[in-house]
């Protein structure tokens, strides 16, 4: 670019730029109003959530609008702790959680750490074996008979076992340990360790943050699971609160629930208040983990993009 | 010679070997047993078939569908003449086209405004917002959507507030597809998003800088500049979308639907689980149905793998 060049290239923006300015402002404003206004309508049910779980038995069958709160009323929280139902349902879903995460993180990581030596002979078969359950599967009876088969009626095992590998999941781990340079590995072998040793000690310590955020998407997996539990246990007090909360909202299963309580404490609740305070219930967890699954979730889909 | 060396090779491998087998039995035993089943639409289904090859789990379930009776193509002459299966089967393709048709385009547009938001803390503030539906369940969003839509629900509280008539949103089956593009894409626009902003985060700010000097408004940045660095993601994720149209929404559709819009929400998977648990019919129709599905979805999958192909994008996988 010859010095003329660059003088008039300077020059003409000036002015065009105070008109782009100014279009750029009434832009500006229209994005951002678009924006606000997808902001409300993602919030907006929330919000109506906690409104109604607060609200009170009558102003609820007054039947008019609620869109600010006349009482805050916690009869309906009250309720779905009186007994032990909720509150049981919330505990197995937490140790299902705490204990799948696990399960899926050592069964994950493995595989993912194997996967990622090029070196190791059979590699592509096993890719091949991988990606076929991707493409084509038995349906949804086959694999019912066979959980059936190995016992998984009215096991804990059933919310456990099933969900414990993702393919997907094990694709980016794997992406990820291949940028891992193999020096890191190097001394250890020298001292004689042996791989799985060397996967434990050096290799998980470097990678725990793309590894936490692998237990945080597996974590939402196992806390949001109400399919398997819903085909396999026939015992309410083994379900996890996700069933629980399709019994009551979906199936609208809680009419005996509420007529018990009513009689025995002599006053009226709102189904509806009721059904609110329970979504509200299961939200909460989700809510605390998300920040952390929210900073580091886009890495983990930028290295799922990264093809293998 | 060469034989010693691979033996050698994975001698020296064994540690991994070791770490691979947990993987290697679950595909054998969720997806790789589970596909033999299939065997079961060519035979007769019964509960409590003695077993051919012993009582060890797993074996049992072999040797179960061994004894069964072999009964050719009966199950799938009779999905042949099934009106509910073929409604099924439409509704399936018509629910997924409306999904593509709205749902693709969405998260486009979402994240072509959001690259427009200079602002680091207030364009995170609104991914954040907008990304978190697509972490609860179907059940808790189904929840809020019939919260929200139900005869006492907010809508209808609104409505007549202002004078208007009450209506029955969830069980009309003008509405119900409708519903179920609108709520897909409220749940999930935001996630969908991350992946387009990912590839914005790609382009070379150079660009913009020479099309500021050049003059040109946000418009045409928009147009030379952005799409085109997006263009190859927004194609392979539709052609991806377009390989998986026979999955129209399981845990949504079973989880708003209701007996009233059957008839234009039954989707393949929703009537394969209602023929199996909730009307049974012979266990091996519902398997017929479910390989039926397998087997156009993978037609499906491998045309979209060789479109891309084609299209000079690689292959999907």
């Amino acid at each position: 670019m010859s010095i003329g060049e660059k003088g008039r290239a300077r020059k003409i923006p000036r002015s065009s730029n105070a008109m782009h300015r100014s279009g750029s402002r009434m832009a500006d404003i229209t994005i951002h109003a678009v924006l606000l206004m997808l902001v409300i309508i993602t919030v907006f049910p929330f919000y109506y959530m906690l409104i109604t779980s607060f609200a009170s038995y009558e102003d609820i069958t007054r039947g008019d609008l609620r869109l600010i709160p006349r009482s805050i009323d916690f009869s309906s929280y009250a309720l779905i702790f009186s007994d032990d139902t909720i509150p049981r349902a919330f505990i197995t879903s937490v140790a299902v959680t705490v204990l799948g995460t696990g399960l899926a993180m050592l069964i994950t990581t493995s595989a993912a750490y194997a996967l990622a030596k090029k070196s190791l002979p059979g590699r592509n078969v096993f890719f091949t074996y991988m990606i076929i359950t991707m493409f084509f599967s038995g349906g949804l009876i086959p694999l019912y008979l066979v959980m059936k088969d190995l016992g998984f009626v009215d096991s804990y095992l059933v919310m456990i076992v099933p969900l414990a590998l993702n393919t997907f999941f094990l694709i980016l781990m794997k992406n990820y340990f291949q940028t891992l340079p193999a020096s890191i590995e190097e001394s250890a072998k020298i001292d004689g360790a042996n791989d799985i040793v060397i996967m434990f000690r050096i290799v998980i310590p470097i990678a725990l943050p793309i590894m936490m955020t692998m237990a945080l998407f597996y974590a939402v997996n196992y806390w949001n699971d109400w399919w398997f539990p819903m085909l396999f246990l026939h015992e309410p007090d083994k379900y996890p609160l996700q069933l629980f909360l399709r019994k009551i909202v979906i199936e609208q299963q809680m009419s005996s629930l509420l007529a018990q309580h009513s009689v025995n404490s002599g006053r009226y609740y709102s189904s509806q208040s009721v059904q609110m305070a329970t979504i509200a219930v299961s939200t909460v967890p989700i809510l605390l983990v998300y920040p952390f699954v929210q900073k580091h979730f886009a890495k983990g889909i930028m290295l799922g993009a990264i093809k293998s | 010679m060469h034989r010693v060396t691979l033996r050698q090779r994975i001698l020296q491998h064994k540690y991994f070997y070791i770490l691979l087998a947990p993987a290697f039995l679950f595909y054998l035993i969720f997806n790789y047993v589970p596909m033999y089943g299939i065997v079961m639409s060519f035979k007769h289904f019964r509960f409590n078939t003695p077993s051919a090859i012993g009582d060890i789990p797993l074996l049992r379930y072999i040797g179960q569908i061994m004894n069964m009776e072999w009964v050719g193509l009966k199950w799938f002459g009779m999905l042949w003449g099934r009106p509910d299966f073929w409604r099924a089967f439409n509704n399936t393709l018509i629910i997924s086209s409306l999904k593509i048709l709205f749902g693709f385009p969405a998260p486009i547009i979402l994240a072509l405004l959001l690259n427009e938001v200079k602002h680091t803390h207030l364009k995170r503030f609104y991914q954040t917002v907008y990304t978190f539906p697509h972490f609860l369940s179907w059940v808790l969003v189904s929840g809020l959507v019939i919260g929200v839509l139900s005869t006492n629900g907010l809508l209808n509280q609104l409505i007549v507030t202002f004078g208007g008539e009450k209506t029955t949103y969830l069980i009309d089956p003008k509405l119900f597809r409708g519903l179920l593009v609108g709520t897909e894409i409220w749940k999930g626009v935001g996630w969908g998003t991350i992946i387009y902003l990912a590839a914005m985060a790609g382009i070379d700010p150079q660009l913009y800088e020479a099309a500021a000097i050049d003059g040109a408004n946000r418009w045409s940045c928009v147009v030379h500049i952005t799409w085109p660095g997006i263009k190859s993601t927004a194609v392979i994720l539709l052609i991806l979308s377009c390989g998986n149209v026979l999955n129209a929404g399981f845990d949504q559709i079973l989880n708003l639907y209701n007996a009233a819009v059957y008839e234009v929400a039954d989707i393949i998977d929703t009537y394969v689980y209602r023929m199996s648990f909730v009307e049974p019919r012979n266990l091996s129709f519902t398997v017929a149905v479910g390989f039926f599905k397998s087997v156009i979805n993978f037609l499906l999958l491998l045309a979209a793998d060789r479109g891309a192909k084609l299209l000079g994008y690689g292959g999907l996988f």
